[in-house]
């Protein structure tokens, strides 16, 4: 009777680590070639805009955590002359290589997600150049067919949030409102 | 008097012309085409990884937008990006990927982009796969 009970005892914390582990593992969702765009351009003068399609991003539905990272050398724009001096001149991408996102869905239930778009609102940081930017905003929320979390979005932030200068030769051609638009698709792991 | 009149506006094409091809190059400049530029470092997946792990300025410095060839094992083939022993993430200009198979060993050549340290990866693009040892 005793030896059954031990067995019993650790087949039950074997079992116990077991569910651990798939709950962790059921929690988070990644994609990995997510798509960040942003626009800066004035009427009349020469679009200033660039896409980056391969941001992380990695939710974790139990949390609610969402956290997401875009290399800056991977923002690609039509213009190769303005793509340089966005990394040399404005973001300084050698000496800052990344954008980084951390923050919070609010009021997130993943079982509460459809196929209907929803609004959900996130609350985070948004850190560049080594300064950091509080972002308040609404998302838009789905689960896709092939049961995948998709979020969309986009907000504005303004260059001196993150201390970039613009020179005033250029200051006309540059929106003083840049709009970031979002779109993620991520797969559960 | 007719011919002085032909030269200015000989001179004056010739000006707009130029004009235009400076206007063109400076402003509608090609990007870089990394598959056809010269690989400046060479090194295996667990190297650069762990270089960018000890300390990522330096790493940062020495390979930000370098073109490198890195040589390690394929551990995951998605559609238009594969991964190197886990650690490195090399995505291809949609079109481009290469037919590969898992677990093979390949050198990639591509543009290194930075770290990543939500994957904790070191990101390649615009890549292509140089040799395919089965």
């Amino acid at each position: 009777m005793k030896k059954v009970n031990s067995t019993l005892f650790v087949l039950l914390i074997l079992l116990s680590f077991n569910v651990g582990h798939t709950v962790l593992a059921q929690g988070k969702y990644i994609d990995k070639t997510g798509k960040i765009a942003f626009e800066a351009s004035e009427e009349l003068f020469e679009p200033v805009k660039a896409k980056n399609e391969s941001v992380t991003v990695i939710l974790n539905t139990e949390t609610a955590e969402i956290a997401s990272l875009a290399l800056m050398k991977s923002f690609r724009f039509k213009n190769s002359l303005m793509e340089e001096h966005f990394n040399e001149n404005y973001i300084e991408s050698e000496t800052y290589p990344k954008a980084t996102f951390k923050g919070k869905l609010l009021d997130f239930d993943l079982s509460e997600l459809t196929t209907e778009e929803q609004d959900i609102e996130v609350d985070g940081k948004i850190e560049l150049r080594g300064k950091e930017k509080q972002i308040n905003t609404t998302l838009k929320m789905k689960i896709s067919d092939d049961d995948a979390i998709v979020i969309k979005g986009a907000f504005f932030v303004k260059p001196e949030d993150f201390d970039i200068e613009i020179p005033s030769v250029v200051r006309n051609k540059i929106a003083k409102e840049i709009i970031v638009s979002l779109d993620f698709k991520l797969t559960k792991r | 008097m007719k011919r002085k009149k032909l030269i200015i506006l000989a001179i004056l094409i010739v000006a707009l012309i130029s004009a235009a091809f400076v206007y063109n190059y400076v402003f509608n400049g090609e990007h870089r085409n990394i598959a056809e530029e010269e690989v400046s470092i060479q090194i295996a997946a667990e190297e650069i990884f762990a270089e960018f792990q000890a300390d990522e300025t330096i790493a940062t410095s020495k390979y930000l937008d370098k073109v490198v060839a890195i040589t390690g094992e394929i551990s995951l083939v998605e559609t238009s990006a594969l991964s190197l022993n886990d650690i490195i993430q090399v995505s291809f200009i949609e079109g481009t990927m290469p037919d590969v198979k898992l677990k093979n060993t390949v050198t990639v050549k591509g543009r290194c982009v930075g770290y990543d340290e939500l994957l904790e990866m070191v990101k390649i693009d615009q890549a292509s796969v140089i040799t395919n040892i089965n």
